[in-house]
């Protein structure tokens, strides 16, 4: 189990040159290890006949076919994977931030996940697309469930610096109107923005019937705040610099910082979209998980 | 109003032991330094959730500054009392706490222990000077740490043992333990003087000690103690007492009787082998009741050779005489001694007592057969000499000879002297001869007075100024009560010849001091012969001729000055006046206790020190200066009473020995009356029994622990704080 865990782990990663290998060795990991794939044998709507050959599975045999043309076809369901993902990655300055104590940045920490999701995906021959913003849509990969799909997708994330502001708002509502095929949205971003506007354009995307995932993610030092010196701290997207003393501010800030996560979760709960904080000092199998969980839950 | 209901005028009333240490609050910038230089923080860093943190210090700006200023005041307050504890503060409004004061550790105590030879007055085995040694030593060990001692001992001159503080206790009572008590006195002004100057140099180098006390241990003896009631000694001790507690320690509570040899005397008419002589001892008795059977012994060179069984009056003296014949020529230490009792340093006495074969006697005559009758009467038989060998020279044997090898130098009728001359003669006086100058017709007045007068820019020799000659006239001796010793021979002898000298001329004389002293007058009043002691010789001034040679020219037919030398009476006065001269010389052979040891040598030896081995045999060499055509040496370590030998060289004949005495006046063992000390002195005392400490002067509280206290309050008020606003420390 240590073998697959070691994968997950942020300062592992870190040491991997490349996203691609970065991607591989999560889903390796994450597949071999306690996760096993939940996608064998079911299916749930039925596609297509099929000739019955010697040597298929009699489970499948239509037998009403049978009865009215005494002939042998097998019923083909349509897969279940045939799932489209849009992984949504933000690209916003705000993503560019690595903690003092941190392996990873968060964008870093956000393509690995994103790019491990993309992976699984298509693992299971689902599509998946990508879109990356900022304060404006950088790119747009649309869904393809090719196996030559993930190297674009890859290459799309590795291309990415992070800049500029953020400005999800109007960007979720333009996707809404584009995505005319509902699927699973996976959001990958800090949310560092108006949380009036953000809520509001993921609402409509749910407005849509996709499903949304959140998954936030923010640096440790965001988190604890574990500043000790008397500190400049150099403002992100244009915000002015700031300069405070960390271990009288600590408490309040944390205050500050958990009504924002409290407000966003809440916000996630009341529109139906899943939630999940991931701080970038955490092993990547938090990601992977949280989204097989609502890919299970879509499917019962 | 109490004094304590409305605290003074409190500025004036603080006193800081380290004032110079209120610098270090400078270092109260500090905290406020480290402020500033922190907001130019080193550390940036770019931060993301800039929103949150800047509605963090929004919403807590307020607490946030009045946090920061509260950190700096007590870091602040911090340096600033650290600075305060050092300064050591103190406020002496407030009450004094305890006569017994233990707990500071700020006391500085002068031990002056009274080293007068009275000390050593012992009673059942124990010594006074033993108690006082062993008082002070309880005291030291009694003592806190953090205290001070200095230590002095009582003496001629007082010896600050430890003139700086000492705060090592076991150190202190080593040197209680080593130090002696003198042979000497012990002067009560020159002992508070002492401790004065210890006091103020203590206050200077150790600010710290705030208390000052001083412990006399003492046996209250009247020699030294009856000064307390002077004028010097009042002032003393008021200055004193304003700077610190003094306390007097009285080691003995009883009064001792005590007998004490106080005199010892050679009594003879010259100083050669087998002349007569007579021993002197002088015993006296400082007791109330007369003391019967006191045997008083007599020894020569540390043989007995008589004793008497006296008894000596209460509270008075009793002089018993030894005769005898002078020992061989060479040098003798003459011993008086009585039985031992509480007190045995002054029951010996010694007297050194050089012998010589013959008396030498040199007579310089300014004109032939001037000098001629002196030394027919000093010397008459010339076939036979007696102890008197005399030498009749010219004036130019004042520059040929070694005057030193003469005992008297008689100079009759000499005209005048060079300066060289004048520097011999005076060295000779100076250095322990015997001058005896008679003038006459061919005396020069004003080169007397130039050469060997006061105008000889002090080098003078003569003791009286030599006026003009007198008109002729007829004049008698006046011999003025015989009070002189010289005229002891004449006394009850009016028919000896003296009274009846015909004298027509002389010289006037006028004394140059008040210590001059009259020998002999001429019945005009004016003084014929006059004797004065010139460093440690002696000088005789006649004022008329002791020759026939002299002749007075204004009269017709002229006629001798005086028919002196004619007379019955000249050979004895002449002889008197030898004998006075030689013996009255001081040649430092018997000195008190302190008085130095000196003596002159001719300049005819290689030698460059002398050695000198002291009554504890231990021996120490002392330099020979040069003086012109002279060595001189000069010894001043005599502490002790008993014989110290000098020698020059290996020659034994330059073996010289010097009898130091006790200045018996601490003999006298009684008490002094403590109920005549000042007012001062008599609130401070302390019995021998009593074991108590007077207060210290000056009880002043010190803060700094106050000071000291408040810092570490400060410091704990400011790690809560810290921690309690910054979170997790650090």
């Amino acid at each position: 189990m240590e073998d697959y865990r070691k994968y997950f782990e942020p300062r592992t990663l870190a040491k991997l040159r490349g996203l691609q290998l970065r991607a591989q060795r999560i889903v390796e990991g994450y597949v071999a290890g306690l996760h096993r794939s939940p996608y064998r044998g079911f299916s749930v709507e039925f596609a297509e006949h099929r000739e019955y050959t010697p040597g298929d599975d009699l489970r499948y045999l239509d037998w009403k076919v049978f009865g009215r043309t005494d002939k042998y076809y097998l019923k083909q369901y349509e897969d279940e994977t045939n799932l489209i993902g849009y992984l949504v990655l933000d690209t916003s300055e705000s993503m560019r931030y690595r903690g003092p104590d941190s392996a990873l940045s968060k964008f870093e920490y956000a393509q690995c996940a994103a790019a491990a999701l993309a992976w699984l995906i298509l693992q299971q021959q689902d599509a998946v697309g990508l879109v990356t913003f900022a304060d404006r849509i950088r790119a747009n990969v649309p869904p393809s469930s090719s196996a030559s799909h993930l190297k674009r997708l890859l290459d799309v994330m590795e291309g990415t610096q992070p800049a500029a502001k953020t400005a999800t708002g109007p960007i979720f509502h333009e996707l809404a109107e584009q995505w005319t095929k509902r699927g699973v949205v996976v959001i990958i971003s800090d949310l560092f923005d108006d949380l009036a506007s953000l809520l509001a354009g993921l609402k409509h995307l749910r407005y849509r019937q996709h499903d949304v995932l959140i998954l936030q993610v923010l640096d440790a030092a965001e988190l604890d705040f574990p500043f000790a010196q008397p500190t400049r701290f150099r403002g992100l997207e244009g915000m002015p610099d700031t300069i405070a003393e960390p271990r009288s501010l600590r408490r309040a800030y944390r205050q500050e910082i958990d009504r924002f996560l409290h407000s966003v979760k809440r916000g996630c709960r009341e529109r139906e979209m899943d939630y999940c904080l991931l701080r970038t000092d955490t092993p990547l199998d938090t990601a992977l998980s949280a989204f097989l969980a609502r890919r299970m839950a879509r499917v019962k | 109003m109490s004094s304590l209901s409305a605290p003074p005028l409190i500025l004036a009333l603080w006193s800081l032991a380290n004032g110079w240490m209120l610098a270090w609050g400078l270092a109260a910038v500090l905290p406020l330094l480290i402020h500033l230089l922190s907001r130019r923080t080193r550390n940036t860093t770019d931060w993301a959730a800039m929103e949150f943190l800047r509605a963090a210090v929004r919403k807590n700006a307020r607490r946030l500054r009045l946090e920061q200023w509260l950190l700096l005041a007590l870091r602040t307050l911090v340096m600033l009392l650290v600075a305060l504890a050092w300064a050591e503060p103190s406020v002496s409004w407030l009450p004094s706490r305890s006569p017994a004061r233990r707990a500071s550790g700020r006391t500085h105590t002068i031990l002056v222990l009274d080293g007068s030879y009275s000390m050593l007055c012992a009673n059942a085995g124990q010594r006074r000077w033993d108690a006082a040694q062993q008082r002070a030593r309880q005291l030291v060990a009694q003592s806190v740490p953090g205290d001070g001692f200095s230590l002095i001992l009582m003496a001629e001159p007082p010896q600050a043992v430890i003139p700086d503080v000492a705060f090592d206790g076991d150190d202190v009572q080593q040197e209680i333990s080593n130090l002696a008590p003198t042979h000497g006195g012990a002067p009560l002004a020159a002992a508070l003087a002492e401790v004065e100057r210890v006091i103020r140099s203590a206050k200077e180098r150790h600010p710290r000690l705030v208390q000052h006390r001083v412990c006399f241990f003492t046996d209250l003896g009247r020699a030294t103690w009856e000064a307390a009631v002077s004028e010097e000694c009042r002032r003393l001790v008021r200055e004193l007492t304003a700077r610190a507690a003094i306390t007097l320690v009285d080691v003995t509570d009883r009064e001792e009787t005590n007998l004490a040899v106080t005199r010892l005397a050679a009594n003879r008419l010259w100083p050669v082998a087998a002349n007569r002589v007579t021993y002197e001892v002088a015993i006296e008795g400082f007791c109330a009741t007369q003391t019967t059977g006191t045997r008083v012994e007599l020894l020569v060179d540390g043989q007995r050779i008589a004793e008497q069984v006296v008894e000596v009056p209460a509270a008075g003296q009793i002089t018993v005489n030894f005769p005898d014949s002078l020992p061989a020529a060479g040098e003798h230490v003459v011993t008086a001694r009585i039985a031992s009792d509480a007190l045995g340093l002054d029951n010996t006495r010694y007297l050194s007592l050089p012998v010589q074969d013959s008396v030498h006697v040199l007579c310089v005559e300014g004109e032939q057969d001037a000098a001629k009758y002196v030394a027919l009467a000093l010397a008459p038989n010339r076939d036979h000499p007696g102890p008197i060998r005399v030498e009749t020279a010219a004036e130019s044997a004042i520059l040929e000879r070694n005057l030193r090898d003469f005992d008297c130098v008689w100079l009759c009728n000499v005209g005048r002297f060079g300066s060289e001359e004048a520097n011999l003669l005076h060295r000779y006086v100076r250095g322990g001869g015997a001058l005896v100058t008679a003038l006459g017709d061919q005396t020069q007045a004003d080169n007397y007075h130039q050469e060997l007068g006061a105008a000889s820019s002090g080098r003078r020799t003569l003791p009286a100024h030599i006026g003009l000659a007198a008109a002729g006239g007829s004049f008698r001796f006046d011999p003025a009560a015989y009070a002189h010793p010289i005229l002891d021979p004449f006394r009850g002898r009016e028919r000896s010849g003296l009274l009846t000298v015909p004298v027509w001329k002389y010289f006037p004389l006028a004394a140059y001091d008040p210590a001059v002293k009259v020998v002999l007058k001429f019945n005009s009043g004016d003084p014929a012969i006059l004797e004065e002691s010139i460093g440690r010789g002696v000088s005789v001034l006649i004022a008329t001729s002791v020759s026939l040679s002299s002749t007075d020219v204004s009269r017709q037919p002229p006629t001798v000055w005086t028919a002196l030398p004619t007379w019955p009476s000249f050979p004895p006065l002449v002889h008197k006046i030898t004998q006075f001269a030689i013996g009255e010389r001081q040649q430092g052979r018997n000195v008190l206790v302190g008085e130095p040891l000196n003596a002159t040598l001719t300049l005819d030896n290689q030698e460059v020190s002398a050695s000198v081995v002291t009554p504890a045999d231990g021996a120490e060499l002392v330099p020979l200066r040069p003086d012109g055509s002279e060595q001189t040496w000069e010894y001043t370590g005599t502490a002790t009473a008993g014989i110290y030998r000098v020698q020059i060289g290996a020659d034994r004949n330059r073996l010289q020995q010097f009898a130091v005495n006790l200045n018996t006046q601490e003999s006298d063992l009684s008490r002094f009356d403590p109920s005549l000390l000042p007012d001062s002195w008599r609130d401070q005392r302390m019995a021998a029994a009593d074991n108590r400490i007077g207060p210290a002067a000056r009880d002043n509280w010190p803060l700094f622990r106050l000071a000291l206290a408040g810092v570490l309050a400060l410091l704990m008020a400011e790690t809560v704080l810290a921690w309690r606003l910054g979170g997790a420390p650090g």
